[in-house]
């Protein structure tokens, strides 16, 4: 992050430059995530980009909620991002582990059942696990975790963030009313960029 | 300028300055007022445009980090509500526009690239650290500029930048411009009025001042006096100015005083003056009429004395004749007569003889010329050789110079000196007579009996000769000593000393003609000196 932000104040020097070039490789991933990817347009040319883009997408969203105070056991507590199912991040998800929002290390869990998940503060269900989505919803009804999908529905059926591929660009629905009622707060600026969905089973009492 | 400021009138000059420092302390303190305005209307148009960039910035913090343009520029878009902004952009972290805002589409604005601006940037937080990117403002052609960080989570995710053209700053100065323009100009007018007023505090006294100077010096008249109007430096001046007046009266009345005391003077000089030269005059006129009366009365004395000789002659033969022929023809009675006839017929002769050669000395004396005294006497003792033989005298003398004389004169001068000499002996006794001369130079005066007249002619001749001539003779008492250079003066019986009392007159006379002077020293009985000077110039006397 440091060398991204600076390299092309000081690009001018064929050196830095040079050295730019050298470190770039290595820190590109780093880079990705802090600048919340650099074009979403990435994403379909592959998989790995499309994921490299939604691991940033997950940092950020932290950054933009705000959960209860009896969420974390003290002010040094990390925030804790799990990830359900098959991992499609691989080695990517890696690079943002410990990093700090907030004040707050982010710690990174892998776990493979629901009932697995303990502590959770954002939880990313992998598309693996679309059989399981409403189980899953369900035990997280009113935790204070804020769940993220990539499948479709996932809003809607009382899921809070669920990434979606429009125009060929990576967005995300929210559904204010289940982030309301997990007792998280969502900052108007993120539901000003999302696509807002309200939940079904909500609609069918209405 | 300064000329012209020099040669203008008080009045004008105190108005001048007066305004003057109106207008220019007005002037700096509207300049002060203006920029300071100014001033703060700048940091209160940089502080909302802070304020606005902050909030656009927080709102685009989600945009940004999403990479959602459309939301940033909908955000951007919320700017339509404020006119003086041009341009707005958002910068991601590597410097290229994310979002951008034009409040006039067509003409796109200048929206720099952040290293672009870079360059441009003196002000704003410079941080050691390179990697911060920099925030801050610069005003510059005409728009303010401002870049503000998009932070987020402590973050700096990108820039905000802001332009905004300076119409509001611009129209308050206008403003501010009119309203400096025509408090100046009703100021001025102001200033103007009281200078006028004011300025004769000043002015008055001065000009009044001025006044009376002029009329001092047109009038000469120093008894005026200015009045006291003031205590202050004016008042001073005023009483400098009664004082030295007073000065000039007083030195001015002396001075009259002094004039007419010396014109009195000079009055009286002159007339002192005019009444010496009638004297002067007079007396050269009778000095003139005595020297005329002189000559005619010597004119007279040779005429009359020559004309007598004629019948004279004629009487003294006849009566000889007579006295030859008739003797011892008639009784003694008659020739008693006959000889006294005689005698007084030869006495006037050489009476009248004396007379003619004493009225000559005046009348047909020569030329001066250089005249060797030793010749002199030797033809004088050539003409007294009878006398000499007579009496057995011995004559002797020094060595005698050349003067500058008449020499028939002179020969006649020692002649009646040396036979005077001769006459006068004592007893039976052979004179013994010496003949000496000196350079006046050497010539001691011993005699203190010597008048004092003579004494200042002797010392006036600085260049001449002292002659002396002594004799072993009876000598002459001092009383006389003056008697006996005057004519017809005899101190002695005829009988005893025969003499006509003309000889030493004629002396006197030729040595006074020659600028010289003739005394005697003796004593009775113990022989005379008779002393004379000749100058050696030779002045000739008429």
């Amino acid at each position: 992050m440091r060398y991204f932000c600076c390299c092309p104040i000081n690009y001018k020097s064929d050196f830095l430059g040079f050295l730019f070039e050298r470190v770039f490789s290595l820190i590109i991933i780093a880079g990705y995530v802090a600048a919340g990817g650099l074009s979403n347009a990435w994403a379909e040319s592959s998989s790995s980009h499309e994921y490299l883009i939604k691991a940033a997408f997950l940092y950020n969203f932290a950054k933009f909620v705000e959960w209860p105070a009896e969420s974390f056991k003290d002010d040094l507590s990390p925030l804790n991002l799990y990830v359900l199912g098959e991992d499609p991040f691989g080695a990517t998800l890696d690079s943002i582990k410990d990093k700090t929002i907030r004040g707050r290390k982010l710690a990174i869990k892998r776990c493979n059942k629901i009932e697995e998940v303990e502590g959770c503060h954002i939880l990313f269900v992998s598309a693996s696990e679309k059989g399981n989505m409403r189980h899953i919803l369900n035990a997280l009804r009113n935790s204070n975790v804020l769940t993220v999908g990539e499948i479709e529905g996932f809003a809607r059926l009382g899921g809070i963030i669920n990434f979606i591929i429009t125009e060929k660009r990576i967005h995300f629905e929210i559904n204010p009313d289940e982030a309301q009622r997990s007792k998280l707060k969502i900052s108007s600026q993120l539901l000003k960029l999302a696509h807002i969905v309200t939940s079904e089973s909500r609609k069918e009492k209405e | 300028m300064m000329h012209f400021f020099r040669d203008i009138s008080i009045r004008r000059k105190l108005t001048l300055i007066i305004m003057l420092t109106s207008i220019i302390v007005l002037f700096l303190a509207s300049a002060a007022f203006v920029i300071n305005d100014v001033m703060t209307f700048r940091s209160a148009m940089v502080k909302d445009l802070s304020t606005l960039a902050e909030v656009l910035g927080t709102n685009s913090t989600a945009a940004l980090t999403f990479n959602d343009q459309k939301s940033a520029e909908e955000t951007l878009g919320a700017l339509k509500a404020v006119p003086n902004i041009v341009s707005a952009s958002i910068y991601t972290k590597d410097n290229q526009i994310f979002a951008q805002y034009l409040r006039n589409k067509k003409n796109p604005g200048s929206s720099p690239s952040m290293s672009e601006m870079e360059d441009s940037f003196p002000k704003g937080e410079h941080t050691k650290s390179p990697e911060v990117i920099k925030e801050g403002y610069i005003f510059s052609n005409g728009y303010l500029h401002l870049f503000k960080r998009i932070v987020l989570d402590a973050d700096t995710i990108g820039m905000l930048f802001l332009q905004s053209d300076l119409e509001k700053l611009h129209s308050r100065l206008r403003w501010y411009g009119g309203i400096a323009a025509v408090v100046m100009v009703i100021s001025s007018l102001v200033a103007y009025l009281l200078s006028l007023t004011l300025q004769s505090v000043i002015s008055k006294p001065i000009l009044y001042l001025a006044q009376t100077m002029k009329t001092v010096s047109n009038e000469k008249n120093y008894g005026i006096r200015v009045g006291k109007r003031s205590h202050d430096e004016l008042g001073v001046l005023n009483d400098g100015f009664n004082e030295m007046l007073a000065q000039i009266q007083d030195r001015d009345t002396a001075l009259l005083r002094a004039q007419a005391e010396l014109e009195k003077r000079a009055q009286d000089l002159q007339k002192e003056l005019t009444e010496r030269k009638r004297a002067e005059e007079e007396l050269k006129q009778k000095t003139d009429e005595l020297a005329r009366s002189n000559k005619e009365l010597e004119q007279f004395a040779y005429v009359a004395s020559h004309d007598l000789r004629e019948p004279l002659r004629m009487v003294t033969s006849y009566v000889k004749l007579f006295a030859r022929r008739y003797k011892d023809k008639l009784d003694a009675d008659a020739d008693d007569f006959i000889n006294f006839a005689v005698d007084g017929a030869t006495r006037m002769q050489r009476l009248i003889d004396g007379l003619l050669i004493y009225s000559r000395v005046g009348t047909r004396g020569k030329e001066f010329e250089p005249t060797d005294c030793e010749m002199i006497l030797g033809q004088c003792l050539n003409n007294l050789q009878v006398a000499i033989g007579e009496r057995g005298a011995v004559i002797t003398h020094d060595p005698l110079p050349t003067v500058m004389a008449d020499h028939l004169q002179l020969t006649q001068l020692f002649q009646n000196l040396i036979d005077n000499a001769i006459k006068f002996r004592r007893g039976e006794e052979p004179p013994r007579i010496h003949i000496s001369a000196k350079p006046i130079a050497e010539f001691g005066i011993r005699n203190a009996e010597l008048n004092s007249e003579l004494r200042t002619q002797i010392s006036e001749l600085k260049d001449g000769w002292v002659f002396s001539v002594h004799d072993n003779g009876i000598g002459i008492a001092p009383e006389y000593a003056d008697r006996i250079f005057v004519i017809f003066q005899r101190l002695h019986d005829r009988e005893k000393y025969p003499g006509t009392g003309i000889g030493l007159a004629v002396c006197k006379k030729i040595v006074e003609r020659h600028g010289g002077s003739i005394w005697v020293e003796s004593e009775p009985g113990k022989g005379a000196t008779f002393y004379f000077t000749i100058p050696a110039k030779g002045d000739q006397q008429p």
